[in-house]
């Protein structure tokens, strides 16, 4: 399939992997031709310190391509998916406040809906089509996929919600936040107490398994689910969100702290290298030699096949990836009011621009506007000048993979009205952009109502005031929450 | 899933800077103080937990279009101006800011 891409302002030549299409623009090499196997030494190797350049076997493109999601931005939301799984090329299961679904991805249409309430970690075994569900405050749940008999578990440990399940050939395994892991049987007989006093991520394939406590993740042989026995531990710099684990390898989420891939070969625990991707590393799925990760701010791809991981795709989300199912090419997007369905191409990457749409200004005050590329190969960036008398300095940029750069913007003395700066890049799926610039009026760029509020600071019971003007000379961070 | 972050901001961001520079506080809008609790004792987070703080996240400029889940992350520098305000939370994004207001 041709592709046409954008020149870079700054190069003559097409890319490695391209050539020069009679409209002038540079087409990639159609996937059923012999691609020369390109030699990117154009690209900087900045983050690796292995010999080869990792996207070395990789042609230039966009490797993620959206087929389609059940909502869109702007509709209100009545679903909020949370989790997911892909069974086969047509099924996969999704989890939710609203429940659980059997989903095609193929139509993107739900199948079947079961009644789980709160429902916030799923996993499934194609193969016995069962799915397992931890839900918030309500316990797990067994779900045959084929008949829709959904069985519920009661008698759990009473930490409050934040388990992770996992089901392979009849043995479930459960991290239960404030009790440790759990292997039991499918109609949830307990087989072995896994000694942990706190357990945050689980996955069972086979005869091995893979949990993360509050220091490290460890290494199990369950080929006996009564007497699982430790194997290899490695020690983790934040608690681990989420995981999986395809038989060599293993990923696992943390949070802000990014993700790390594991090779479990030997059975041992060899870190093969850590990502860092924008947002909050949630979710993550192996699908071969590539890894899914939702992050809420983007769904990312990473490429393993060279050793060190590294990220050769984002894909916006409809909402908020929360979590990744991947299975053949395919993955689905847990994009809270989505489910949304993506698919990779083989061996290609790209720059990938990140930048706001929107910045706010003071009077007389510049402001500095980042521009990221997140992708494996350098991104060129430039912009026009805005209108109403604002100027920005400089007005491109070329970005070598995993660098930011710094656009000042100025805005006319005086009171400036808004205006708007357009951007273009060589981005294959961000080619263009509109960044609004706007006054700051109650947002960013204004002072912070001063508030007086009730709280306590657990463990502490007692009830205080906390004022915002307590705190002037610090910075101060506010995250909003609700409990769901 | 807005509770989610609240463990991840204790070892994402609270955790990665001196108490001197830097204020975490937690703001819940609707639930009541048993529920609060029980949900920092749950995680084991001791940082602030404010509560009723319904009115103040209305006084936010509303995003544009579109929804978002519930949470809302707001970072003032030290002259008690507003710097950042999102409504998805991304903890990169959030360190960074945080870095250029401790540098000024």
């Amino acid at each position: 399939m041709w592709i046409p891409l954008l020149l870079a302002a700054c190069s003559q030549e097409c890319p490695p992997g391209s050539a020069r299409n009679a409209a002038g623009l540079c087409e990639l090499f159609p996937e059923d031709s012999a691609a020369p196997e390109t030699d990117t030494t154009d690209t900087a190797d900045t983050d690796t310190d292995t010999d080869t350049d990792p996207t070395e076997s990789l042609s230039l493109g966009d490797p993620i391509e959206e087929l389609g999601g059940t909502a869109s931005s702007g509709t209100p939301a009545t679903e909020e998916w949370v989790d997911a799984v892909v069974l086969d090329e047509q099924l996969g299961v999704l989890a939710g406040v609203g429940g659980t679904v059997l989903f095609d991805h193929v139509k993107r249409e739900v199948v079947a809906h079961y009644n789980t309430n709160r429902t916030y970690r799923v996993d499934a075994d194609p193969d016995d089509m069962v799915a397992i569900v931890g839900t918030i405050h309500d316990g797990l749940r067994r779900i045959n996929l084929s008949s829709g008999d959904v069985r519920r578990y009661y008698d759990g440990p009473s930490g409050v919600g934040h388990a992770d399940v996992s089901i392979s050939g009849g043995v479930v395994l459960v991290a239960w936040r404030s009790a440790g892991a759990w292997l039991m049987d499918t109609e949830f007989n307990t087989l072995a107490v896994i000694d942990a006093t706190a357990a945050t991520a689980a996955v069972i394939r086979g005869d091995r398994a893979l949990y993360t406590d509050e220091e490290a993740l460890i290494l199990l042989d369950v080929s006996d689910p009564t007497q699982p026995a430790e194997l290899a531990r490695a020690v983790l710099p934040a608690d681990g969100y989420d995981l999986d684990f395809d038989g060599t390898r293993a990923a696992v989420s943390l949070g802000g702290r990014g993700v790390v891939v594991f090779d479990v070969t030997g059975d041992t625990l060899t870190s093969l290298g850590a990502l860092e991707v924008p947002g909050t590393a949630q979710g993550v799925a192996l699908d071969g030699d590539y890894l899914w990760i939702g992050s809420w701010a983007v769904t990312a791809l990473a490429w393993l096949g060279d050793g060190a991981p590294v990220v050769v795709g984002h894909e916006d989300p409809r909402f908020s990836a929360m979590a990744v199912g991947a299975r053949d090419g395919i993955a689905l997007v847990a994009d809270w009011a989505s489910a949304t369905v993506l698919r990779r191409s083989d061996g290609l990457g790209g720059p990938e621009i990140h930048l706001k749409d929107q910045i706010t200004f003071q009077r007389d005050t510049d402001v500095n506007l980042t521009v990221d590329n997140y992708g494996a190969f350098p991104l060129s960036f430039s912009a026009e000048q805005p209108g109403n008398g604002f100027s920005i300095a400089p007005a491109s940029l070329t970005l070598e993979p995993g660098a930011s750069g710094t656009i000042t913007v100025t805005p006319p003395s005086g009171s400036a009205p808004n205006s708007q700066l357009t951007w273009s890049s060589d981005d294959p799926d961000e080619p263009s952009g509109r960044i609004r610039i706007m006054a700051a009026e109650g947002g960013a760029g204004s002072a912070h109502p001063d508030f007086e509020l009730v709280g306590f600071t657990w463990p502490d019971k007692t009830l205080q005031n906390f004022r915002l003007a307590d705190y002037k000379g610090k910075a101060v961070f506010l995250s909003y929450w609700a409990d769901y | 899933m807005c509770s989610l972050e609240v463990p991840d901001i204790q070892s994402s961001i609270a955790d990665l800077y001196s108490e001197d520079d830097l204020q975490v506080l937690f703001i819940n809008s609707k639930d009541p103080y048993e529920v609060a609790y029980e949900f920092m004792d749950s995680v084991e987070v001791s940082l602030p937990s404010l509560l009723e703080g319904e009115d103040l996240y209305m006084s936010y400029p509303r995003k544009s279009g579109g929804f978002a889940p519930y949470p809302l992350q707001v970072v003032i520098d030290r002259d008690g101006i507003t710097r950042y305000v999102a409504y998805q939370y991304d903890a990169q994004a959030v360190r960074d800011v945080i870095d250029e207001v401790l540098s000024e």
